[in-house]
């Protein structure tokens, strides 16, 4: 293919450091290339293929621009706190009820998903009587749990959904130009998630293994860089009489956000939170983003269509208002139609419930929209880029360090399964951002931050 | 209407009074696209498992627009033959006009509405036919084609029962399956009696004012001389 080689190493430490990554402003600003790093100095090493200037294919999400999600997950924003979303778990008038990661102690996650899916279920459970009918919204991972207890509980139950197919924020594209399928929402599982990962492994989903960092500067490869000044940061606010931004906290404890390492490592956690450190609670931070992650690399369409077999769908069916008193609840549907159940399960994201997408008559209980407006609703993006040619390494996880790149977290499917495929992933201010670009501008973008692993010019 | 108006309308009306087979194949062009229309929104409802698609007879946009079909055609079949329509043509024609333009004037509003709240509503393009297009087309044909008898006032009572006696068997079947094709028409969706008066006053209300404006366009003083030329040669 006439592509020339080029040298990459591992640096040494990499792949034993727990995160990393390298992000500078999150503005785009004009860099110039001194202003990279040091680099770690790294011996030669193999020489990868280096990339070709354009991708055999692509595709990438729109989380943040989608009517029926407006983010990608929820996050603890500063000043609310877990409880927010034990809150939202508790029935309204045992009539309207919650569910989805939002109302999860494990947001943003498959997991979260799925066992509020049943904890919603069996809230219905106790509340309804044998034969009820009971309305689900949202056809994605959470409601089609909960659709299936309730249906084999032995209600009537209906499920509503906005689009017209099932998923959610759980979206396998069905392409025959990609040997793995895209995944353009969750689609990677944590150790703790083995649940969820013998649920897909019922559906033959095939789930691979994923290793190795690689974090490169403008000069090379350096130590992919470590959470310590986070880890300080979150132990400065803990003592403190109030919550603060994440961004303040390491600030303050000496910290500097503009440091490229610590860049690095925000621009990482927003890819997997959603979130900005100016957003995110010092006192209830997220997880450190985990990188020895399993990623489902076949067709998880069946693990929702599954639950939802034989039960009731309707799709394309937008519910834009829930009327409910003490003996039923009516939808209202956006082509003007009205919907009467007994009960209603709603699993939509916690984004359309923020901007008022579905209209509550009577308002809900300030406790739950106290909840609703505390909790963030977090940005990520998504890009997958297919080529026709090989790169000499095995880490999994890439990371962009300095430089003005958009998208600094790269996770190389290669290794896993063989495909030359790269997932870029953005997160907070930079992914809606990216969402209003064109495909186009979207795709340059996520080339332009690829460049260090293209040849230099000859 | 001063002369001038008056010219431009006959000259915008001559444009089918030529040959009354071009009235006949549009109204007959008409009714085929909104079999097609029916059909479509019959299988989309289906296929998209929305709620439309088993309680697709149920409602008032596809009842009236199958009776639309029926009198359209008629009609089509009488242009072609007759100079002038019989007086129960115009009856039939009066009536279904009113309630297919009136579903699509409450479905803008309400898919309208559904906008403010920055939802995207999916409407097929056969929703779009049935409740706008074909029956703003079907005005324009109502207000320009030849050979149309001023429409009796008593089409406005006719007009307004039909949607009393399907709102009525609506909500009692409402109460069996838990579906409005109305939101209004579900007691809970609003806030009590006087809401539901006025909404429901307001609905008929569009009824009254579609079926009398009707009237009024098939009484306009240059309208009423309206006959078809013929196609045969002994007309002068």
């Amino acid at each position: 293919m006439g592509i020339s080689r080029r040298t990459f190493f591992v640096g040494a430490g990499a792949g034993a450091v727990a995160v990393l990554l390298a992000a500078c402003t999150p503005e785009p600003a004009p860099n110039p290339t001194t202003a990279a790093p040091t680099p770690t100095p790294t011996a030669p090493g193999p020489t990868p293929t280096a990339l070709p200037a354009k991708p055999a294919a692509f595709v990438r999400s729109a989380w943040s621009t989608d009517p029926y999600a407006r983010g990608a997950m929820s996050f603890t924003a500063v000043g609310s706190s877990p409880a927010d979303r034990e809150t939202l778990s508790e029935p309204v008038e045992s009539r309207v009820f919650f569910a989805g990661e939002a109302t999860s102690d494990r947001p943003g996650t498959l997991s979260g998903a799925v066992s509020s899916g049943e904890r919603v279920a069996e809230q219905v459970g106790v509340a309804a009587a044998n034969g009820e009918r009971i309305a689900v919204i949202g056809a994605g991972l959470s409601g089609a749990i909960a659709a299936a207890r309730l249906r084999q509980t032995g209600f009537e139950v209906t499920v509503i959904e906005a689009r017209d197919r099932i998923g959610g924020r759980l979206h396998t594209l069905d392409d025959d130009a990609w040997p793995v399928p895209p995944q353009l929402g969750a689609w990677l599982l944590s150790p703790d998630d083995s649940e969820v990962q013998q649920r897909i492994a019922l559906h033959d989903v095939p789930v691979e293994a994923l290793d190795g960092e690689l974090a490169l500067t403008d000069a090379g490869s350096v130590e992919a860089p470590d959470a310590a000044p986070l880890e300080a940061a979150i132990a400065w606010a803990e003592p403190r009489p109030a919550d603060a931004p994440l961004l303040d906290a390491l600030t303050e404890s000496g910290g500097d956000p503009d440091d490229p390492d610590t860049a690095a490592f925000l621009a990482l956690l927003a890819a997997t939170t959603g979130a900005d450190a100016a957003e995110l609670s010092a006192w209830f931070p997220p997880k450190a983003p985990d990188l020895q992650q399993e990623a489902a690399v076949g067709d998880l369409r069946d693990f929702v269509a599954g639950p939802l077999d034989d039960i009731k769908l309707l799709r394309s069916t937008t519910v834009v208002g829930i009327a409910y008193d003490d003996t039923g609840v009516s939808l209202r549907l956006g082509t003007g139609e009205a919907l009467s159940v007994d009960r209603v399960v709603v699993t939509v994201p916690l984004g359309v419930l923020k901007d008022e997408g579905i209209e509550f008559e009577p308002p809900l209980p300030f406790s739950h929209r106290g909840a609703i407006a505390a909790l963030g609703m977090g940005d990520v993006e998504t890009i997958w880029l297919r080529f026709d040619d090989v790169w000499d390494t095995d880490a999994a996880f890439w990371h962009v360090v300095g430089g003005d790149a958009v998208i600094r977290s790269w996770i190389n499917l290669a290794p896993a399964t063989g495909e030359n495929i790269l997932v870029g992933r953005v997160g907070g201010e930079a992914a809606r951002a990216f969402a209003q670009l064109s495909d186009d501008e979207a795709l340059a973008a996520a080339l332009a931050s690829l460049a260090w692993f293209l040849p230099p010019a000859q | 209407m001063t002369g001038g108006a008056d010219r431009r309308w006959r000259r915008l009306a001559a444009l089918s009074w030529w040959h009354p087979a071009v009235t006949g194949s549009l109204r007959l062009a008409t009714a085929a696209t909104c079999v097609v229309a029916l059909i479509h929104r019959l299988f989309w409802g289906l296929s998209s498992n929305t709620i439309a698609g088993e309680n697709f007879f149920a409602y008032l946009t596809i009842e009236s627009n199958i009776f639309f079909v029926v009198v359209w055609t008629i009609s089509a079949f009488d242009a072609f033959h007759r100079q002038t329509d019989p007086r129960w043509l115009v009856l039939l024609r009066t009536v279904a006009l009113s309630w297919t333009t009136t579903a699509g004037i409450v479905f803008a509003f309400l898919v309208w509405q559904a906008g403010e709240r920055a939802i995207r509503i999916d409407v097929p393009w056969s929703d779009q036919l049935l409740h706008f297009f074909l029956p703003a087309f079907a005005i324009v044909d109502w207000a320009f084609a030849a050979g149309r008898r001023p429409a009796p006032w008593r089409v406005v009572p006719i007009v307004l029962a039909y949607p009393l006696v399907w709102a009525a068997v609506t909500m009692w079947r409402g109460t069996l399956i838990g579906w409005y094709p109305y939101y209004f028409l579900d007691l809970r969706q609003i806030s009590g009696p006087l809401e539901f008066v006025l909404t429901g006053g307001a609905a008929l209300g569009v009824f009254a004012v579609v079926s009398v404006a009707l009237v009024l366009i098939s009484r306009r003083r240059y309208a009423r001389r309206g006959m078809r030329v013929s196609p045969s040669p002994r007309r002068p």
